[in-house]
């Protein structure tokens, strides 16, 4: 299911897609029309502009946090024009499965976008770097984050992004084993309970970054 | 009765018994043909002025022109008793009465306030006194009165030698001195009418007009006497300045009771008029008739801007203590409401009338500073919207600037490295890699580039989300720990919203920038129809919204929807922008 008023934009989305073996179902133009449609076909997951009728502020933001209660099993990756780090946490709310906030720009970088499509279609998360650094950079009072080493704090954003151990050794260029020790001690550094499954580990690592 | 008080009335006393000693000696001289005449005349002027100089003085113990007066009452009845046929009294006489010119010259300079005003006068001044004291006296160890044509004069008492030649020559010289000393007085005197406004010349007409009489008439005589004109003569001459010189003192008592006997009706017929409730530029006209200075200018005070403005909203600054001008507030129930600026002379001559006079007008001034405050506000509401004219050109020039030298270059490199790439698509795979990916890294930078621009021109959050969120946003980005304390959760009208927004998002960048803080704390809260946005770092502080166009165009941007910007920003102790917008 993919919704966004600008029909050029939905299009190439939904062309894309289905070159990589997506089934789009639907297409919705507006906020009301998505919810009708996903309510309608059940889709995996939804694809959805923050941006869209009828008011063209933030209803596709609202719709998401609606499919995201009314349809738990439909993931929600909602494509926004600006980095808005607070929207990001909103929609992540207190799960971080099957939900997703990228930069409208990724769809560009088709192979990241149908990573992250891939990853929240199957309950996964997937942060925009973006909205990642602006969560890590904030200043903070007494940083802990600043007793992290840089390699560290990499594995934390790509952690924060809703990666795999294995994309982030890939992404590295290092082991799977090296990745487990550098979440080990970032969240023993950092005081967090460990946490196997990576949505879980997404919203404990933006917990900590919001607070 | 203060010392004072008891000092004056004692040189009353002294004056009197002066001035019967003085008619004594006249009487019974043998130099005068008719000493009826003369003595009346003498007593006349030297009473007149001993009496009106000790009112004076006593009136105003602050303004020397009451003891000069004195002074030359004094003066005036010590030479008068040169007549006398005693020896010792005729020397002391000549020697000391020459000291009469100079105290003449020096009250006619001082005049009316007291005080020498320019180097130039008290050189004068200086250069009369040292002309009648030491000058005078070395001339009669040598001058016999009997050798002069003055057969009935007694003897001097100091004659050493009589040596006529000598002292015809030194008396030609002294004499000519003397002239060009009073010719100076008459170019000062002159100049000073000339300069003098309509109020001081009223204070000067008498005065001046005796005094410029008893001058010419003395360089006449002086000249005379150097001519060899016989003595009959001269004592006509004499007694012709005699006589607006006894005038003086009577002159200046008259201007003093006619001012007095004015302004205590003038008073009368202010209040009378300010009850027909005065058009805009009569009470100044009024007041100015009042004070008798057509010079007279009001101006309002505007306590929340802390400062005066004139009639029609501008501007103004207060006058300089040496300018001439001298300024009188007024007070309403323990405030400033206006300022009385006017010719200083009025200050001289009565003390006391202005403040009588701004408080009899002082209803009249609040409703006309009402009036002023209001076009100070259109004023400045003129200026602000020209400035924002030019903010809003200026913005509109700076996005043509960045569009182009942003994106736009970006988007043209990005064109040319893709055609460059389609061209080696076959015989050079890798290099057209290369430059796609360049052309892909150059697009994410537009694009980037975009976003901040477009976030710049309108926050997209604040009118999604409100406030709060949009405030939220603007704290996680700043470089330096924000906190937030009270924020309104309901959605504000837009333009509020808005404004806070640029308020804080502004005064974070200043933090940023200048303050060298380390943490920043934001409050928002609605206050009595008001919405009051704080933001307070712990940073160098002296921020100053005359400096840079940040503060300014923010205070320009409030002034629309009639918020207010104050800025607290004392060196070494952090800034403080509080901003005040209407919200009901």
């Amino acid at each position: 299911m993919v919704a966004d008023d600008s029909v050029l934009l939905r299009e190439g989305v939904v062309r894309l897609l289905e070159e990589w073996g997506f089934d789009v179902v639907g297409q919705a133009g507006d906020a009301d029309d998505l919810l009708r449609k996903v309510n309608a076909h059940k889709p995996d997951v939804a694809v959805v502009d923050i941006r869209m009728p009828p008011t063209n502020t933030d209803d596709g933001l609202r719709a998401a946090l609606r499919i995201r209660s009314e349809h738990p099993d439909t993931s929600v990756l909602v494509l926004s024009q600006y980095v808005e780090e607070g929207y990001a946490l909103e929609l992540v709310g207190d799960a971080a499965g099957g939900v997703g906030y990228l930069l409208k720009d990724r769809v560009a970088d088709v192979e990241r976008f149908i990573d992250a499509v891939k990853r929240v279609a199957e309950g996964g998360s997937a942060l925009d770097p973006e909205v990642v650094s602006q969560l890590v950079g904030r200043a903070r009072r007494e940083d802990p984050l600043e007793q992290l080493t840089p390699r560290e704090r990499e594995v934390l954003e790509l952690m924060a992004e809703g990666r795999s151990n294995t994309a982030i050794a890939a992404q590295m260029v290092v082991t799977e084993r090296a990745v487990e020790k550098h979440v080990t001690s970032i969240f023993g550094k950092l005081g967090l309970p460990p946490a196997p499954q990576d949505h879980r580990r997404v919203l404990a690592v933006l917990t900590f970054l919001r607070a | 009765m203060t010392s004072l008080r008891r000092a004056l009335w004692a040189l009353a006393v002294v004056g009197f018994g002066m001035g019967l000693a003085v008619l004594a000696l006249m009487v019974t001289s043998d130099s005068l043909d008719t000493p009826g005449v003369w003595a009346a005349g003498t007593l006349l002027a030297g009473w007149g002025f001993i009496g009106v100089g000790l009112y004076a003085w006593g009136r105003r113990p602050d303004n020397g022109v009451g003891m000069l007066m004195a002074a030359t009452g004094f003066a005036w009845l010590v030479g008068a008793a040169g007549f006398s046929d005693l020896a010792l009294v005729f020397t002391l006489s000549q020697v000391l009465g020459a000291v009469f010119f100079a105290v003449v010259i020096h009250l006619l300079l001082a005049f009316p306030s007291g005080r020498l005003q320019s180097l130039a006068e008290r050189r004068i001044v200086a250069a009369a006194y040292l002309l009648t004291t030491v000058c005078f006296l070395p001339f009669w160890l040598f001058a016999d009165p009997k050798a002069l044509d003055c057969d009935d004069c007694p003897d001097n008492l100091l004659l050493i030698d009589s040596k006529e030649s000598l002292v015809t020559t030194a008396s030609a010289i002294l004499n000519g001195i003397g002239a060009v000393l009073v010719l100076c007085v008459l170019f000062v005197m002159v100049r000073r009418w000339r300069r003098a406004s309509a109020a001081q010349r009223r204070f000067l007409v008498p005065v001046y007009s005796a005094g410029v009489a008893v001058l010419l008439l003395l360089i006449v005589l002086v000249s005379a006497q150097a001519g060899g004109v016989e003595s009959k003569a001269l004592d006509v001459l004499w007694v012709a300045s005699m006589v607006p010189f006894a005038l003086v003192p009577y002159l200046f008592l008259y201007t003093l009771v006619r001012t007095r006997m004015i302004q205590s009706g003038a008073v009368g017929e202010l209040m009378a008029r300010l009850g027909e409730t005065p058009q805009r530029g009569e009470l100044r006209d009024a007041l100015a008739r009042a004070l008798g200075d057509s010079t007279v200018e009001l101006v309002y005070w505007l306590p929340e801007d802390q400062r005066f403005v004139d009639a029609r909203g501008h501007i103004v600054g207060l006058p300089s203590l040496s300018s001439g001008r001298a300024v009188t507030k007024v007070e309403r129930d323990g405030e400033c409401v206006a300022a009385i600026v006017y010719d200083a002379i009025l200050q001289d001559e009565q003390p006391g009338y202005v403040d009588a006079v701004g408080a009899a007008a002082s209803l009249a001034l609040e409703n006309e500073r009402l009036d002023a405050e209001l076009r100070s506000k259109v004023e400045e509401l003129r200026a602000s919207r020209e400035r924002m004219l030019s903010i809003g050109l200026e913005e509109r020039r700076r996005l043509e600037r960045d569009l182009h030298d942003g994106a736009q270059q970006r988007l043209v490199s990005m064109a040319l490295n893709m055609r460059l790439a389609r061209a080696r698509l076959r015989d050079d795979p890798n290099g057209a890699e290369r430059l796609l990916d360049g052309a892909g890294d150059e697009l994410e930078a537009a694009l980037g580039e975009l976003r901040e621009l477009a976030r710049g021109i309108h926050p997209a959050v604040l009118s999604d989300r409100g406030l709060d969120t949009a405030l939220e946003t603007l704290a996680r980005r700043a470089p330096v720990p924000v906190e937030l304390h009270r924020l309104p959760e309901e959605r504000l009208p837009e333009a509020v919203e808005l404004a806070a927004y640029f308020v804080v998002a502004e005064a974070l960048t200043n933090v940023a920038k200048y303050a060298l803080a380390t943490h920043a704390t934001v409050d928002v809260q609605r206050l009595n129809g008001k919405l009051v946005v704080r933001v307070a770092d712990d940073g160098v502080g002296g921020a100053n919204p005359e400096v840079g166009t940040g503060l300014r165009g923010l205070a320009d941007r409030l002034a629309v929807i009639e918020g207010r910007l104050e800025i607290d920003s004392e060196p070494g102790k952090g800034t403080t922008i509080t901003a005040k917008i209407p919200c009901a």
